[in-house]
This record gives structure tokens, C-alpha cells and sequence, in this order.
């Protein structure tokens, strides 16, 4: 088709879209790997001293890299037993027959449109221990004695950071379940529903069972999404107290641009890169591996 | 099937309007707090109105801190960034979904490998690069990365819808002499319309929302996106004077929110698909 010439057009069309995304995405990348040998200030006059691998050994021998880890995991975690059963439950509502359906979509999904740092600083205001309004609504119902500072103190920061993230995202994942249960036929619940199949029955034993494929997609985004946090951190901490809210790509910006150890933060960005890439074809691979099986 | 339903209908009915106080009562707050001074927002009756509607917070949000001007600045970002993806986007979408050439589906795995990697990663690499090109608070680098970043999804999704169009188009396009780049403006983009809205909505709101290129890109006041002029404006302010804050806060939300309203489900589809791109 298109004669000899498809190969000019080809390129025509191809080339300047291969040239950008090479020199912006992909040439950074392979910076990130080679410079992660490298230690440097963030000076430009200075040159990089070739370390090795240990910018590596620094990173797997500190302990603010295995916290920024289990603060992920706080994230994948929180995905599975916060987000997924409260997501499904809003997702059930807005696709049943329930009267003002409409508005409680709108009203569930507009937290996941909002700017991020927007939604950060509203809830940093909202969780300050004096006179923030989390501990003022506390005081009103008599839970005076639960009140905290509560972005403020460690042991608790991170989990305050994960339910804020929760509140943020259960309406981008109501979406996705419910476009899971609106493929479902309506034919199979009138079936289900002879059989006595209603309320609770119908959601457990015929719409969860036939969205297995909706639970995935679920469980690999919890994961990649999870790796991905950032601007949440960065706006209500920036990592503190004391990195105790830290998460790898928190930390790479801490210590680049903070404490000026770039070859670190070259070495967790490889990092980073590794896990998400890893993470996204082990994840897809393993449920394709059950997919089939059935 | 009687008691079971009369119980599940109020129930969920009740969860459903107290999830809906839970997602909008803080939004609500802030609208409060936004025409509010400091002693009333600190007071113990968050659910009054204000005393005096101190729309003032507003201009001072605007005067001071830039927020206005920042709205627009992320609005032109997210404008020139989605445009440059979706130009680029659809002539690699074009070219990758039909023709059948060598390194096609090379080419097309080597474009969505992006999807699987953070963008956040390479933070230091495209810093030094920017600082050797000398982009620093420059439009056209903040641009030009906010297109290619978006650029990994774009292909994907359209690559993939425009497979779908049936390829008897082209031959008849072919036949009549008509040349590739008047087969894809005048009857391959028409139809692959919904990929390229859904593809353009997740890239403007990425773009919008953007916290870190501006951060480490852009330290000209006239540039600072919405996020930036947010943060500076409260860092430099402290909690002196709240009411204001709110302002801001409101001021770069509503035209997100405005956005939503007018393309409701295109917005919804758009974002998910974001989300579920791996």
C-alpha cells in the first residue's frame, strides 16, 4: 500500500516522536543506571567519581531505605483492606437502582480529579494539631482524648498519609469496579435472583465471582500505583518527621536535591525503575498464569 | 427475601449518604474557610457560617500569592503539553497501527515500555539535562517534557483503538490516490475520536496537577504552576492567615471541578483508563 514511498512516510511520521521520547524518557533512564556508579555533589564544574556499586551498599545498608520500603508496602496493604472492600461497596452503589445515583458518583469521584497538592495542603490544614479540623470534630464528640498531631508524630504519620491517599482515590477505583460490574448480563442476576439470589447473596455469589478479572487489574495497579506515590508525601511531610513518611521516591529527592547525594539518589531511582518494571510483568504474568488455569 | 431486603435498601441507602458527606464535607469546609479570618476558622463551630463573608481572601489569594496567574499557567502547560502528545501521538499511532513494516512491533514495545516506568525515577538525570541545554524557566522545556511523558499512554491507547478500525479504509483511500497524511487528519482521526479525548483528558489533568517538573524546573514566580504558587504562597505566609489559603485551594480546584461537571463520564473513562494502562 502507499508504493515505495511508505518507507519516507514511515519515517516521516515516526521519527521526530522516536527522537523526543528517546532523548526525554529513555536516555534518562539509562543516566539514571550508569550515573548510579557515580558519586556526586549536584555541582556541574564538579566532576563524578566512579564509586562502584557503592552508592548500592549504601542504599541496602540503610535503614531509611527499608522504612521507605514498609511504608509502600503500608500503601499496597492499605489498598487491599481500606480501598478495594470500601471502592467495591460505593462502586455497588452507583451502578444499582438506588435513587440519586448520579449525585453519589459525582459526589464519590470528585476527590480523585482534584490537584494533588491542592488536596494535600486542604488536609494538612485538616490534620494539624492545633485547631486543625480532624481534632475539632473529635472535641465536638467527646473523642477529645483521641486527639494528635497527627502528621507530626512518627509512629503514626505514615498511616495518616495512607488513609488521606485512601480518601483521594476511592473514587478512581469505584470507577474501574464498577465498569467491572456493569459488563455483568443482566440475565444472570434475573437466573440468580429465581434461585433466590438477592441482597447480600447476589453481590457474593454472583457479581464478585464473575469480576475476577476487575480483581486483578485491581491488584496489579494497588502494586505499581503504590511505587508511584508521591506528591502526596512531598506536600503534607516532605517525608518527615524525621523521614519517617518516607517512601523511595521521596527519598531520592531528599537526598539529590536536599542533601546533595546524587549518586545515592541515582542508585534508588535504578531501584525504582527495577521494582516497577519487575513488579508490572511479574504481577501481569502471574495473573495470566491463574487466568488460564480456570 | 423479605426481611433481608428491607433491611439491605435503608442500610446501604444511609452508607451512601454518609460516604457522601465524607468525600464532599471537606471541600465544603474549605469554601467555608475560604471567606472566613483566622479566629473564626479556628473557633469550635466548623459547621457555621461565616460571620462576615470576607470575599477579600479571595484577591488576596490572587494578589499575593499569584494564584490566578498560576491557574492559567497550568492551564497553558496542560494545553500545549496534551496538544504536542496527541500530535505525536497519533502520527506514531498512525504509523505503528497501519503499516506493516519490520520493526513495527519493536517500535510499538519500545514507545510503551514508558508505561512501566515512574517518571519520578529519573528526576536527576532530567534536571542535568535541562541545566545543559540552559532550559531552566523556559515554556518550551516544561513542555516539551510534559508531552513526552504523556506520550507512552497516548500511543498505547490510540495504537490500539486505530487497530480496530477496519483496514479496507485504507486501501480504498489507496486506490483513490489519496496520500497517508490526508487518509489519518480527514478519515482515521475522525474516527478515532474517543482514544484521542480520552487519551487528551488524562493528559491535560496530568499536566495540570503537576508537582515535581515545576519544582525542580521552574524558580521564576511567573512560571510556578498551581502547585508551586500553592506551597510558596503558604510557605512564605505560615499559618498567619488561613482564610486566604483556603482561597487558594479553591481557586485551583473549582476549574478542575468545572471540567468534570461538563465531561462527566469522559472524564471518568479517561482517568480510569489511566489508571489501568499496565
Amino acid at each position: 500500500m502507499f508504493g515505495r514511498k511508505v518507507y519516507v512516510t514511515l519515517t516521516l511520521f515516526l521519527l521526530p516522536v522516536f527522537a523526543l521520547y528517546t532523548l526525554a524518557f529513555i536516555v534518562p533512564v539509562a543516566q539514571t543506571a550508569y550515573q548510579s556508579l557515580f558519586s556526586w555533589n549536584g555541582i556541574r564544574s564538579v566532576p563524578m567519581t566512579f564509586v562502584g556499586l557503592d552508592n548500592y551498599a549504601q542504599m541496602f545498608q540503610s535503614e531509611e531505605f527499608y522504612r521507605s520500603l514498609r511504608n509502600v508496602g503500608a500503601f499496597i496493604a492499605a489498598s487491599f483492606i481500606i480501598i478495594l472492600p470500601v471502592a467495591f461497596a460505593l462502586a455497588l452503589i452507583v451502578t444499582s437502582r438506588m435513587k440519586g445515583k448520579r449525585f453519589f458518583k459525582v459526589a464519590y469521584f470528585i476527590p480523585s480529579i482534584l490537584p494533588l497538592t491542592s488536596v494535600g495542603l486542604m488536609w494538612q490544614f485538616f490534620l494539624k494539631g492545633d485547631g486543625g479540623l480532624v481534632n475539632t470534630l473529635l472535641g465536638l464528640v467527646g473523642l477529645g482524648g483521641w486527639r494528635h498531631e497527627w502528621l507530626g508524630e512518627p509512629s503514626i504519620a505514615i498511616y495518616v498519609i495512607v488513609a488521606v491517599n485512601a480518601w483521594i482515590y476511592f473514587g478512581l477505583n469505584m470507577i474501574i469496579f464498577a465498569s467491572g460490574i456493569v459488563a455483568i448480563p443482566d440475565d444472570l442476576y434475573e437466573a440468580g435472583a429465581l434461585e433466590g439470589a438477592v441482597g447480600w447473596r447476589r453481590v457474593f455469589f454472583i457479581t464478585m465471582p464473575l469480576m475476577k478479572e476487575t480483581f486483578k487489574v485491581f491488584s496489579v495497579l494497588a502494586v505499581t500505583q503504590s511505587l508511584r506515590v508521591f506528591g502526596q508525601i512531598y506536600v503534607m511531610t516532605g517525608g518527615g518527621p524525621n523521614g519517617a513518611t518516607d517512601v523511595p521516591t521521596t527519598l531520592l529527592y531528599n537526598q539529590s536535591f536536599k542533601y546533595n547525594n546524587f549518586g545515592l539518589g541515582n542508585s534508588i531511582g535504578t531501584f525504582i525503575i527495577v521494582a516497577g518494571f519487575l513488579s508490572t510483568l511479574l504481577l501481569n504474568r502471574l495473573m495470566d498464569g491463574k487466568a488460564g488455569r480456570e | 427475601m423479605t426481611t433481608s431486603k428491607r433491611i439491605f435498601a435503608p442500610v446501604s441507602y444511609a452508607f451512601a449518604v454518609l460516604c457522601s458527606a465524607m468525600f464532599l464535607y471537606p471541600l465544603l469546609f474549605t469554601f467555608q474557610a475560604s471567606l472566613k479570618d483566622n479566629t473564626e476558622i479556628y473557633n469550635d463551630k466548623p459547621f457555621a457560617l461565616p460571620l462576615h463573608w470576607i470575599w477579600s481572601n479571595y484577591t488576596d489569594a490572587m494578589r499575593d500569592g499569584g494564584i490566578g496567574r498560576a491557574v492559567l499557567n497550568s492551564a497553558l502547560y496542560a494545553a500545549s503539553g496534551t496538544a504536542l502528545a496527541l500530535l505525536l501521538g497519533v502520527m506514531a499511532a498512525f504509523a505503528l497501527s497501519r503499516f506493516r513494516f519490520r520493526l513495527q512491533s519493536a517500535l510499538y514495545l519500545y514507545f510503551t515500555t514508558g508505561l512501566m516506568i515512574p517518571v519520578f525515577s529519573l528526576m536527576i538525570p532530567i534536571s542535568r539535562m535541562i541545566a545543559t541545554v540552559d532550559g531552566f524557566n523556559k515554556h518550551w522545556s516544561l513542555i516539551l517534557l510534559y508531552g513526552v511523558f504523556e506520550l507512552p499512554f497516548t500511543i498505547f491507547l490510540i495504537t490500539g483503538y486505530m487497530k480496530g478500525i477496519s483496514r479496507e479504509l485504507d486501501e480504498s483511500a489507496a486506490v483513490d490516490g489519496c496520500p497517508p497524511a490526508v487518509l489519518l487528519y480527514r478519515i482515521l482521526l475522525p474516527l478515532a475520536m474517543p482514544a484521542v479525548s480520552t487519551a487528551g483528558i488524562l493528559a491535560f489533568f496530568d499536566i495540570y496537577n503537576d508537582l515535581i517538573w515545576n519544582v525542580l524546573l521552574v524558580s521564576k514566580d511567573s512560571m510556578f504552576n498551581i502547585s508551586v504558587s500553592l506551597m510558596s504562597f503558604i510557605g512564605e505566609h505560615g499559618t498567619a492567615r488561613m482564610g486566604p489559603m483556603f482561597a487558594g485551594i479553591m481557586i485551583t480546584i473549582l476549574p478542575t471541578i468545572a471540567v468534570y461537571l461538563m465531561f462527566q463520564e469522559r472524564v471518568e473513562s479517561g482517568l480510569s483508563a489511566g489508571a489501568v494502562k499496565e
